[in-house]
């Protein structure tokens, strides 16, 4: 059984490091497209920040902290599941908003935006958790 | 750490049962719809069915179980994160593969879609956390 409850697999600390500078080439490129530097499709653009910044987003989130012990990981897997349970909310609620406000029932929200929002979500509950510990 | 913080809120119990009632419902409605025996209607009446999925589901992931202790918390915290994973992971990839074999071609996907399957990972984790729980 302990076995199990401490199979918690996290990255080495330099993996932020590689996360940040993804976010970073994400902005990079969401700035050279606003600024039509490069012209590329509109689709095209959006599926690449947009994966490039999940994915660094998904790095600094595994990334090991420098302290970790088992209530650092409680909190992390809290801050996950409220993140989570917060974007099913959104999710499911934002359409009735659309169809109470514009009469359409529609979510102007890609996978990819609601994702984005669980995870800065993520890192606001952690960081409150971690304080009020 | 405090008390409040060990803990998740949760719903009572018959949540699960209206859970279940609508996700039945849903499948239903989808299925005769699809046999074309029910005609639903546009885009808007799907994109309906599919946030009620996601309702049914929250409803039936967030009441309480039979035995709510530290350990089914855990099983329920550790199956979130890996739904949460697994999610993120696929739409990477899936994104990726549009990318250079559709060449350039737009994600298919909503987010309901996404957090539908999301849900569907986080029951799995739940079945096969509990199932190694009581092996050992």
């Amino acid at each position: 059984m302990k076995k199990i409850e401490n199979q918690h697999v996290f990255l080495p600390r330099y993996f932020r490091v590689i996360g940040f500078l993804l976010a970073l080439i994400s902005v990079v490129i969401f700035i050279l497209r606003a600024s039509e530097i490069i012209k590329i499709d509109l689709d095209v653009f959006y599926n690449i920040s947009g994966s490039i910044l999940l994915l660094a987003l998904l790095l600094i989130a595994l990334t090991r902290d420098k302290i970790e012990d088992e209530l650092t990981i409680i909190i992390r897997l809290k801050a996950f599941s409220v993140a989570f349970l917060t974007g099913v909310f959104l999710t499911i609620f934002e359409p009735y908003m659309n169809l109470f406000l514009d009469g359409k029932f529609y979510s102007d929200k890609g996978p990819m935006g609601i994702l984005i929002f669980m995870f800065m979500f993520f890192f606001f509950v952690k960081y409150q958790l971690k304080k009020s510990r | 750490m405090k008390k409040n913080e060990k803990e998740l809120f949760l719903l009572p119990r018959y949540y699960r049962i209206v859970g279940y009632t609508l996700a039945i419902i849903t499948v239903l409605l989808n299925i005769l719809s699809s046999l074309d025996i029910l005609n639903l209607g546009g885009e808007n009446s799907q994109n309906l069915l599919s946030t009620v999925l996601l309702l049914a589901f929250f409803l039936i992931s967030s009441s309480k179980g039979k035995i709510e202790d530290e350990l089914s918390l855990k099983i329920r915290l550790r199956a979130y994160a890996s739904a949460f994973f697994i999610g993120v992971l696929f739409l990477i990839f899936k994104t990726i593969s549009n990318l250079i074999f559709d060449k350039g071609c737009c994600n298919q996907y909503e987010a309901v879609d996404i957090l539908n399957l999301m849900y569907i990972n986080y029951f799995a984790q739940v079945y096969i956390i509990k199932k190694l729980y009581n092996e050992k």
